[in-house]
């Protein structure tokens, strides 16, 4: 099976997407698969609205562990199965806290092992200088993510007022990749979503 | 050399935990590698090569004028889009089935040779083989034999081309054929398989617009459509020429003199349609033939002697061997 990850900086919105797109795609009770810090595997399953609750908040490093739902994706006549991973955020530098270093590294595990990149951006704060604002990690993944080919930058938040200039400046920072703009609470964007990762699977 | 590299990497995983490798330096460094594996795997260099080598064989298939353009542009075509796809552009599905219409003789089964490879140095067919069946191969005697045959000879033909010689005697035989089975059952592998699999169908010009109009849904199924001309007499002449410098032999004047008066007395008789390359070819292995007998009857003969055509080699075909 295909498996598609997303990845990011912390706070750009990867998780509120994940479930967001998850039930986009028809899935009312999340079958969610997590693999810990420590290599240990659970599998649980959630409601939409206690999913919500438990896996999104708004300080950064919310997600440590791989979270890994299987999705049902339409492709031409047909569907196909896909792993869509959740991973933890990642910054430049060396973070102070080792439980966040681990999760990182997880997560760079993980990316080596997939083959569809889907690298997430917060479009409302792109030259800011707050941890979700786009840096230099954000270059090095495009580079990797690139070279690797199968890639694309999903602009979240374009729900919010600064989202239209944000996402100006993100192509013209990266002119040569495919952007889509989306929004993981008002959904929009999510059809073009679909479309790129059934293309590539 | 590869365990080294998989140690080298679990080092990198204990540095980065540990606190003593930042982020960036990390990428940089997967990056580096992600390149260079991309480089080594595909080894672009190699396939440029053995695509210019087909290329130029196609190149110098002599007449063809048409035909090589349009496979100019059916290359193009897909080239770009693959470029659109990898950028993440819509691109259409490429569907490259094909018809070729033309008399026999006319290079048909040489340039899908040729196309088969060419799909597979561009990456469009994963092996690029050529499987050629006529009717026989596809329909069966009875009752549901035929969606069987036609199966064995896809699964046969995938990852290259489905050659189908003479395709409509397919539509052939009236009502209680299974021609019409053997259709359908095409019709619905190549749309299965259509990412895989090119499907070729060829035979004279004006029965293979018949059986297209009497099948409109077939038509509409091959979107690239190959006319054969026949060849003149001049190109038929350097096609004589090739072959012969091919074996390592030449042509006396006189012989080739000899050689465009048959082929012309030839297409007088018969008309146009008849005496193709494939009547060249038989003409010079003829040639060849009558030439060995005649100078084995000699005691002495020079390198010359062994390497020329002359005038009296080529004679007329027999009936029976045309």
């Amino acid at each position: 099976m295909e498996s598609c990850i997303l990845i990011g900086k912390p706070n750009v919105g990867k998780t509120s997407f994940f479930l967001s797109f998850a039930s986009y795609l028809g899935v009312s009770k999340y079958q969610l698969l997590f693999k810990g810090l420590d290599g240990e595997v659970q599998r649980q399953s959630y409601g939409v609205e206690l999913a919500k609750k438990y896996f999104v908040s708004s300080s950064p490093f919310k997600t440590k562990e791989l979270c890994e739902i299987q999705l049902t994706i339409p492709i031409y006549k047909g569907t196909q199965q896909l792993k869509l991973l959740d991973t933890g955020g990642l910054t430049d530098g060396i973070h102070f806290d080792p439980q966040v270093r681990k999760s990182m590294a997880l997560t760079i595990k993980s990316i080596e092992n997939t083959k569809v990149l889907l690298h997430m951006m917060d479009a409302s704060n792109v030259s800011g200088n707050q941890i979700n604002s786009v840096s230099q990690i954000d270059d090095q993944i495009n580079l990797l993510g690139r070279s690797k080919g199968k890639y694309c930058i999903l602009a979240n938040k374009m729900d919010l007022k600064d989202s239209q200039e944000g996402l100006q400046l993100l192509q013209k920072r990266y002119p040569t990749t495919y952007i889509i703009p989306v929004s993981a609470i008002n959904r929009t964007g999510f059809k073009e979503v679909k479309m790129f990762v059934a293309r590539n699977i | 050399m590869k365990r080294n590299k998989v140690e080298y990497i679990k080092g990198k995983y204990i540095d980065f935990e540990g606190g003593n490798l930042s982020t960036n330096e990390f990428f940089d460094y997967l990056i580096q590698q992600s390149r260079g594996a991309n480089y080594s795997s595909k080894d672009p260099k190699v396939q440029e090569e053995s695509i210019e080598g087909i290329l130029e064989e196609l190149r110098e298939l002599i007449g063809l004028g048409g035909i090589k353009t349009l496979i100019d542009e059916i290359l193009a075509y897909t080239e770009i889009q693959n470029k659109r796809k990898a950028i993440g552009l819509n691109a259409d599905a490429l569907v490259l089935h094909m018809v070729f219409k033309g008399n026999p003789g006319t290079g048909k089964t040489t340039v899908a040779r040729l196309i088969g490879k060419i799909f597979k140095a561009k990456g469009v067919l994963s092996s690029g083989h050529m499987i050629e069946v006529e009717r026989a191969d596809l329909v069966g005697e009875y009752i549901g034999h035929t969606a069987n045959k036609v199966r064995d000879q896809v699964k046969q033909a995938l990852g290259g081309i489905l050659f189908i010689d003479e395709a409509y005697s397919l539509a052939r035989g009236g009502e209680k054929d299974f021609g019409k089975e053997a259709i359908d059952a095409l019709v619905k592998s190549m749309e299965d398989h259509k990412d895989n699999l090119v499907l070729i169908l060829a035979g004279y010009k004006e029965e293979m617009e018949d059986f297209l109009k009497i099948n409109p849904g077939l038509k509409s199924r091959f979107p690239i459509h190959m006319d054969f001309e026949d060849y003149t007499i001049e190109e038929l002449l350097e096609i004589a020429e090739s072959m012969v410098a091919e074996r390592e032999y030449t042509l006396s004047i006189s012989a080739k003199a000899k050689l465009c008066h048959l082929l012309s007395q030839k297409r007088l008789r018969d008309g146009v349609h008849s005496g193709n390359a494939r009547l060249v070819r038989n003409l010079i292995e003829a040639a060849i033939r009558r030439h060995a007998v005649r100078l084995k009857s000699k005691t002495d003969y020079t390198r010359e002697d062994l390497m020329i055509l002359i005038r009296d080699d080529f004679k007329e075909e027999d009936k029976s061997t045309s």
